[in-house]
């Protein structure tokens, strides 16, 4: 009872400090004043008086000190003093605690930022009732893995008993959904009834996919529901069209469950894949594993079903196997390398940027010998003295770590922002800084400090009080062992940012080579339409073919009309545009070198692209031989094949292809078509393809695939004034039509955004490194340099010139620049292994970039020695002399 | 300060100030150590550095109460006085020192023949 009232009234005394001291001031001098008077009246003088009581009552001072030990926590009270004395300490070295502050700030930030990403990329379990069970099923043949299954293949996976709970086959993309009076191009996937089960997703409003809903039935995203029909509830018992077929709204999911992603649409497919031809590889599919099946179980399975399937069907199955691959490993496999990269360059960062701020605690703690050595002359305890050093470091923690919190916020913003526009980040709406990453920062960020804090408080505890106050007097001394380590630090330094500077130059030049490319094809000036017109019908049946024919009709009419509006130098269309969304390819013959039956993977294969009259005029790409398509090449006339340059010097050689005839997989499988030209090659996936064999075709000649086409307009002025007038030609003349707009450039720049998103934050790490091991040798010369001025100073009495000073100090920075690289460049060899995949037209031994980089590199170094080199020649000798 | 004159006997002091507020009624700082030594005979010398803590912690325990006042000579001055829970303290503090008291002093009548 006592102890909480005594407690109480010491927490209050606390809080009320100033008044309570002043009250024990305002009382001590009371006390003197009676004592006074008391002497007075014994007979002693005033003066005398004074002095008496003063003396009796003993050192003011001590006696409030033990006041206030008496009415407050002493261990408290101490903490308080020690933070005040930091906060002191670092204030009077603003630079210092600037520097420190900043280093660990944007470190920790770059650190957080990524690690955030890269968790809610990567690392965390998809958003979905246990997301483990969820598998893809892939085609794995002798090399490589293959997403596209045949629709023969997952009827039979789909048949299997006792493996999956549930399986769902889709296929789809970005196409033209026809709502309302208007269409809008949206992602959309004709999915099997069973899709939702698989992912085990509720719906926002309505309900799933069910076995009775096949070819009836859609759900649609939240976005599209609210873009659309103005909410979920309203979007539900509506209709939508694709492909003139309709399908009524059940169902309305949240955003966070969109897979595939960016998907808005999902179409209930029929039960089994439509086109269950075993060489057309058109479906893929997802499966819940059913309980107690583990992935390695559904693997054999899948693989014993595989071996019979080969038996069964050689022509197409052999060689091929199935493997089931957790969803999120297929999910993430593209960019969790490329985000593996940069959190281990970004972690080079924090280990240069914790060597920096040691270094500078190091230096900062040298000169503060004396006062350290001073406090423990008057009885500073050395665990006061180290603790006093942690504190200093956990301010300088504390405060960076928070200001790291901040830049980790933003760039966490950032790099998803960069992300969504230029990488293929799946899983975006995962991403937010949760406790996991929070505790992550926190514990590198207390990691950081207790390194960096620990080392210059351990030397100042050793120190001998003595012997520093001899010493610190003197600019020598006690340097020696941690001149030593200062340098390991620095040394250190230079090698990591070796590394990442190697890494960057690489990434940088596979990037510069990228751009430099030449792609084949004439891109500025170019704006791309993606165009959907609905069309629907049976290959077989004349009213379906006759409406294909009537969409194909449309886009020439639409393109006539185009090439006479102002300003418009050229236009075209394609289904399969350089760097676009759309790619197909598959296997050919030629008449009279193969057959095109059997076994279709022992024939040559190639891109299908189709193209209109005026395309590759549009696009500049080169006839070389023969004619463009024209307008006479339409459906009932015989049809005709150009080939690429590719193509015509691997399968002829010297021979003349013209007039050759060639048959392939697209669609008309039995005919032959007749090559009538031949066209330059283009990098058709991105600049970082290889020019490849390519077979186009008219879209007039080949109707089902040529519904959906992009066209391509060469303008004299900029591509984007031209969107408004193509959006209104378009909606003028069919409103059903759906339209996305982006120039090539674009959609080029789009092509290359992982390695420009990777070059660009690699070098950004790598700049900073690079600056942190200049900063360092900088800091560490001119420190050395300041403890050497009185050498110097004797040197040039002596008659050494002031250049002999500069080269000294400049050879003890070489010796450690040199050091650096040394074991720097074969680290940064060994590292490259990492990012081979990554580069495109180096190699990862490539002689320039590893020079270029120690050329670059060694300008700074020099100049950050050349600074204090220069001060220490121009010192006096005179002053110099005096200061030892 | 004669050498004669012992400290204060550890944990007496408050005991002696509470008593000799009890007596004398609520006094001022300075007053109350005079009065304290002159009990003791001037056998004791009170240092400030002691006194003043102690009446913090009486202070922080309750059985102590202070107030600003003025003195004689209407100068500004902290008066201490004795509370309700001081008293008993005082009460229960020295039955205890009377018990440990009457207990010393037997060990000092202890004759050989009472072995």
């Amino acid at each position: 009872m006592t102890r909480l009232r005594v407690f109480v009234a010491r927490i209050r005394a606390l809080l009320r400090r100033g008044q309570v001291d002043q009250d024990f001031r305002a009382e001590i001098s009371s006390h003197i004043h009676e004592a006074t008077e008391d002497y007075i009246l014994q007979g002693y003088s005033p003066e005398e008086a004074t002095l008496a009581a003063r003396r009796s009552f003993g050192g003011v001072s001590h006696i409030e000190d033990a006041h206030r030990d008496a009415r407050s926590f002493v261990w408290l009270d101490l903490l308080l003093r020690d933070l005040r004395h930091s906060g002191r300490a670092l204030r009077r070295s603003p630079g210092f605690a600037m520097v420190a502050i900043l280093t660990l700030a944007v470190a920790v930030g770059a650190v957080t930022a990524l690690f955030t990403v890269l968790d809610g990329v990567v690392l965390k379990p998809l958003d979905y009732p246990d997301a483990d069970r969820i598998v893809s099923i892939v085609n794995r043949y002798l090399d490589r893995r293959a997403p596209l299954l045949t629709g023969g293949d997952e009827t039979d996976i789909a048949a299997m008993p006792d493996v999956f709970d549930a399986i769902a086959y889709y296929s789809g993309g970005e196409m033209g959904v026809q709502v309302g009076d208007h269409a809008e191009f949206v992602g959309a996937q004709r999915v099997h009834p069973d899709f939702f089960r698989v992912f085990q997703l509720a719906p926002v409003a309505g309900r799933i996919l069910t076995r009775d809903d096949a070819q009836r039935s859609a759900v649609v995203s939240l976005g599209f529901a609210e873009r659309n029909y103005g909410s979920a509830a309203s979007a539900l018992g509506r209709s939508l069209f694709i492909e003139n077929r309709a399908y009524d709204v059940v169902g309305v999911m949240a955003a966070r469950t969109q897979f595939p992603a960016r998907t808005d649409v999902w179409m209930a497919a029929p039960l089994e894949p439509p086109n269950r031809n075993r060489a057309g590889h058109n479906y893929r599919a997802v499966a819940r594993l059913a309980p107690g099946v583990s992935v390695e179980s559904a693997d054999d399975r899948l693989s014993a079903l595989a071996e019979r399937l080969a038996v069964a069907f050689p022509a197409t199955n052999r060689g091929k196997t199935f493997a089931a691959i957790p969803l999120r490993n297929t999910l993430v496999a593209d960019v969790q390398t490329t985000l593996w990269v940069l959190l281990g360059a970004v972690g080079l960062l924090l280990l240069i940027a914790c060597a920096n701020v040691a270094n500078l605690m190091l230096a900062r703690g040298e000169t503060r010998v004396r006062e350290v050595a001073v406090r423990a002359a008057l009885g500073a305890s050395r665990r006061r003295l180290v603790g006093q050093m942690l504190i200093e470091s956990l301010i300088l923690g504390v405060v960076s770590s928070g200001l790291g919190l901040a830049f980790a916020y933003v760039g966490t913003h950032a790099l998803l922002r960069v992300g969504t526009s230029y990488v293929p980040l799946p899983r975006l709406q995962d991403v937010h800084i949760d406790n996991r990453v929070l505790g992550f920062s926190i514990a590198l960020s207390l990691f950081t400090t207790v390194v960096c804090g620990l080392t210059p408080a351990v030397r100042v505890s050793s120190i001998r009080v003595t012997e520093a106050l001899k010493h610190a007097g003197a600019r020598s001394g006690l340097g020696g062992r941690s001149a030593g380590m200062r340098s390991a630090l620095v040394l250190a330094q230079i090698a990591l940012s070796c590394v990442l500077a190697v890494d960057a130059a690489l990434l940088l030049r596979s990037f510069v080579r990228l751009t430099e490319t030449p792609l084949g094809f004439h891109h500025d000036g170019v704006l791309v339409t993606y165009a959907h017109a609905p069309a629907r019908g049976s290959f077989f049946d004349q009213s379906g073919l006759d409406n294909y024919l009537r969409a194909g009709r449309f886009f020439d009419d639409l393109l006539d009309h185009v090439r006479r509006l102002p300003n418009v130098m050229a236009a075209g269309a394609a289904m399969g545009l350089p760097t676009g969304q759309y790619d197909s390819s598959g296997s050919y013959a030629i008449e009279g070198k193969q057959t095109f039956s059997g076994d279709l993977r022992r024939l040559p294969s190639a891109g299908f692209r189709l193209a209109s009259p005026h395309y590759f005029e549009t696009l500049g790409i080169p006839i070389l031989r023969g004619r463009e398509f024209g307008h006479g090449d339409t459906y009932d006339r015989p049809p005709v094949v150009i080939i690429s340059q590719a193509l015509a010097r691997e399968q002829f050689a010297t021979e003349d292809p013209l007039g050759h005839r060639i048959m392939c997989g697209l669609d008309r499988v039995d005919e032959w078509m007749t090559i009538v030209g031949v066209v330059g090659d283009v990098r058709q996936a991105s600049p970082a393809s290889t020019p490849g064999p390519e077979l186009y075709m008219p879209l007039r000649q080949h109707p089902y695939t040529a519904n959906e086409v992009q066209i391509v307009i060469r303008t004299r002025t900029r591509p984007e004034s031209f969107v408004g007038t193509m959006r209104e030609v378009i909606r003028s003349m069919n409103p059903d039509v759906a339209t996305k707009f982006l120039t090539l450039d674009a959609s080029i720049d789009n092509s290359v955004a992982a390695p420009r998103f990777r070059a660009a934050l690699l070098s950004m790490f790598a700049a900073l490194a690079l600056f942190l091991a200049f900063g360092g040798v900088y800091a560490v010369m001119s420190y050395t340099t300041a403890q050497r001025t009185a050498e110097f100073g004797l040197r040039v009495a002596m008659g050494a010139r002031s250049t002999d000073v500069v080269r000294l100090v400049l050879a003890g920075a070489g010796r450690l620049t040199v050091a650096g690289l040394v074991i720097g460049l074969p680290l940064a060899f060994a590292t490259t292994k990492l990012i081979a995949t990554m580069l495109f037209g180096v190699t990862a031994t490539d002689l320039g970039t590893y020079a270029g980089v120690v050329i670059l590199g060694m300008p700074f170094a020099a100049l950050a020695a050349a600074i204090p080199a220069l001060r220490a020649a121009h010192a006096d000798p005179l002053v110099a002399l005096r200061s030892e | 300060m004669p050498a004669d004159k012992c400290d204060v006997l550890y944990g007496t002091l408050g005991l002696m100030i509470l008593k000799t507020l009890e007596a004398l009624g609520p006094l001022h700082g300075y007053r109350l150590a005079r009065r304290v030594e002159q009990i003791s005979g001037d056998q004791l010398a009170l240092n400030q550095g002691t006194l003043y803590p102690a009446l913090v912690k009486l202070e922080h325990s309750g059985w102590v109460a202070s107030e600003w006042g003025e003195s004689d000579s209407g100068r500004r001055i902290k008066i201490y006085r004795l509370t309700k829970a001081g008293r008993k303290q005082l009460r229960a503090e020295e039955d205890a020192w009377q018990k440990a008291a009457g207990m010393v002093a037997r060990f000092f009548r202890i004759r050989e023949s009472a072995l």
